[in-house]
């Protein structure tokens, strides 16, 4: 792997203007001049004036040696600022521009039958695993909803994070409603034609301050598709999951076990297809905490020796 | 306290007062306390003395000539008498009373330490009756006061304490070395001579002048100095000083020159250290926010 050094060459003009700032400063400000209007009168003046010739040599050499200590870190901070990086090679990376959020309720039913969360988390999980190349964000959601991962190109982490969820992290009610509302909020900043969510289920909507039906309309006017799937259980709202699922443009699912649902996720891959598009990235290596650390130890070395 | 009101001028009230301070101490310094007893230092007796004391056991290096044959041989162990130096001695206080020492940075100006510690020394010796001269010296005049015993003697030694007090202050030193000649010829062998200076001006002249008059007499050196002789402030900054020409900027940030600067005091200090080694000198030192009644008392022997 080759790996090039380069400057963000949008900060390139701070070397220019920035680095003889201090010189600028101290035209403009100059240092207050020394009291040599006050003076104590000693009379053992003679014995310290030969003192003072013995060492005025030495004074001028510190302070010489502090200023350029001093210009030393100013230059490893305008250095810094210029933001060096090393750059990798050059990685093609799918890109779809889909922005997924996958919404997953929490609440205490979910533990129910042979732990259906257990089940979802796998399902879910390959699910993830297979959409290279769109953002995903993950949203839990019991009581209120929570916004575990904004939307992100690393599946990793957003895989991790739905594995390290558990029953009740959100209460133990399901609030439908706000999880879309809070999908919405996220997804209205991205691009129309690209905001999806899958809203994962096994209940109606018992908590939160919007109700469903009226948080699909929200999610109509502001073009979200939401794909719901209902996980079979006695107090499963179909009616209104496939109402909003039909709202916006969506699909409902009903899954009665483990196959039905991987299948379900299947189907969702054919509805919201893996796009082919290729996008060049290189990876970036920032320098600058080396420049910023080395600055620091300096500024250390002179507030120690120059006491 | 009282004294600590005005740390510049010095009034006769004021050293009057510090006759009650003496609480009858015997100005011998604590350190030779023992050395005459156990006859280390033979020498520091003036005379040998007339008045016996007692007769003890003989220590290897005591003189045999005050060997007490009667007791020896009486008991067949050897025996030694012992003398005690004359009581009355006379005491000669030499005070510096020059331009240098109207200065101070702390508490009192080095000036009123020395008429403090002057007339604390005075009432010392009148308290044990012995009889107070001295030689008070500026950089322009010497004072003469030729032994006196008792009150008297002391009142008149404050009187001329207060009427010398200098006045201002100056780069100029006191004429230690010519007072010191001048005071080998006033004294009386056998007295004890009080130095009160801060040695500053001492030359060559002066270091003999000094080493002949210990050879007879007992030396008290009382260093008197300033904090700021001694360190540059602690607080860090850029101190100017002046001798009223020139203009010197100490940084007390640098701590070189902190060091030189403290290194003169010690270099000084140990210089004089060494000049007053003898068994018959002693020096101690004062220094301006020193709390002086107590380092005084602390250094001589109740």
């Amino acid at each position: 792997m080759s790996q090039f050094f380069a400057w963000s060459s949008e900060w390139l003009w701070l070397f220019v203007f920035i680095l003889p700032l201090p010189l600028i400063f101290r035209k403009f400000f100059p240092p207050a001049p020394p009291h040599t209007n006050t003076a104590l009168k000693v009379p053992f003046y003679n014995d310290i004036a030969q003192l003072a010739k013995l060492h005025k040599k030495d004074i001028q050499k510190s302070s010489f040696k502090k200023i350029s200590l001093a210009w030393l870190i100013w230059l490893l901070l305008v250095l810094a600022a210029m933001r060096p990086q090393l750059l990798g090679d050059p990685i093609q990376m799918q890109i779809s521009g889909r922005n997924l959020l996958l919404a997953v309720d929490l609440s205490e039913s979910m533990a129910e039958s042979n732990n259906r969360l257990s089940i979802v988390k796998s399902v879910l999980g390959e699910f993830i695993e297979r959409r290279k190349g769109d953002k995903l964000g993950l949203i839990l959601f019991g009581d209120k909803a929570y916004l575990q991962t904004p939307l992100t190109f690393d599946r990793f982490t957003v895989k991790t994070m739905l594995e390290e969820a558990f029953i009740g992290i959100a209460g133990e009610k399901t609030a439908i409603g706000d999880a879309i509302g809070l999908a919405i909020k996220l997804l209205r900043d991205q691009p129309q034609e690209n905001r999806v969510l899958i809203l994962l289920t096994d209940g109606s909507n018992t908590a939160g301050k919007i109700q469903p039906l009226q948080a699909a309309k929200l999610a109509k006017k502001y073009a979200v598709s939401i794909y719901t799937i209902g996980i079979n259980s006695l107090n499963l709202d179909e009616k209104t999951l496939q109402k909003i699922a039909n709202m916006t443009n969506g699909q409902y699912f009903r899954a009665q076990n483990r196959a039905e649902l991987d299948r379900i996720y299947h189907s969702l891959d054919k509805y919201e297809p893996i796009k082919e598009k290729y996008k060049i990235i290189r990876h970036k290596t920032a320098l600058y905490p080396w420049l910023l650390a080395t600055a620091f130890f300096l500024s250390i070395l002179v507030a120690l020796k120059f006491k | 306290m009282y004294q600590y009101l005005n740390g510049v001028s010095v009034s006769l009230e004021e050293l009057i007062n510090l006759r009650f301070q003496t609480n009858k101490i015997t100005l011998t310094h604590k350190k030779r306390v023992m050395t005459t007893m156990a006859g280390n230092y033979p020498s520091s007796f003036r005379g040998r003395g007339l008045d016996f004391m007692e007769t003890r056991h003989y220590q290897p290096g005591d003189d045999i000539r005050a060997m007490d044959w009667r007791v020896t041989a009486r008991t067949g162990n050897p025996h030694i008498k012992l003398f005690r130096e004359e009581r009355e001695r006379p005491i000669f206080l030499l005070v510096d009373y020059g331009p240098q020492m109207f200065f101070g940075t702390q508490l009192r100006f080095k000036s009123k330490v020395v008429a403090l510690a002057a007339a604390w020394l005075a009432w010392a010796a009148a308290d044990h009756g012995d009889r107070i001269g001295a030689l008070i010296f500026s950089a322009k005049k010497t004072y003469k006061l030729l032994p006196a015993g008792g009150r008297r003697g002391v009142l008149r030694l404050l009187k001329a304490l207060v009427d010398n007090y200098p006045k201002e202050a100056d780069i100029q030193n006191g004429q230690l070395n010519l007072s010191l000649a001048q005071l080998r010829q006033l004294i009386e062998p056998g007295s004890l001579v009080c130095i009160i200076s801060d040695f500053r001006g001492l030359d060559a002249d002066g270091e003999m002048h000094l080493k002949q008059l210990s050879q007879y007499n007992d030396v008290l050196a009382v260093l008197v100095y300033d904090p700021l002789e001694k360190t540059l402030p602690s607080q860090a900054g850029n101190y100017n000083m002046s001798n009223g020409q020139q203009v010197l900027t100490m940084n007390s940030h640098n701590s070189q020159l902190s060091n030189a600067y403290q290194e003169l005091f010690e270099e000084r200090y140990t210089y004089l250290k060494n000049l007053f080694q003898k068994p018959s000198q002693y020096m101690l030192s004062l220094a301006t926010n020193d709390n002086i009644i107590n380092t005084l008392r602390s250094n001589f022997r109740d």
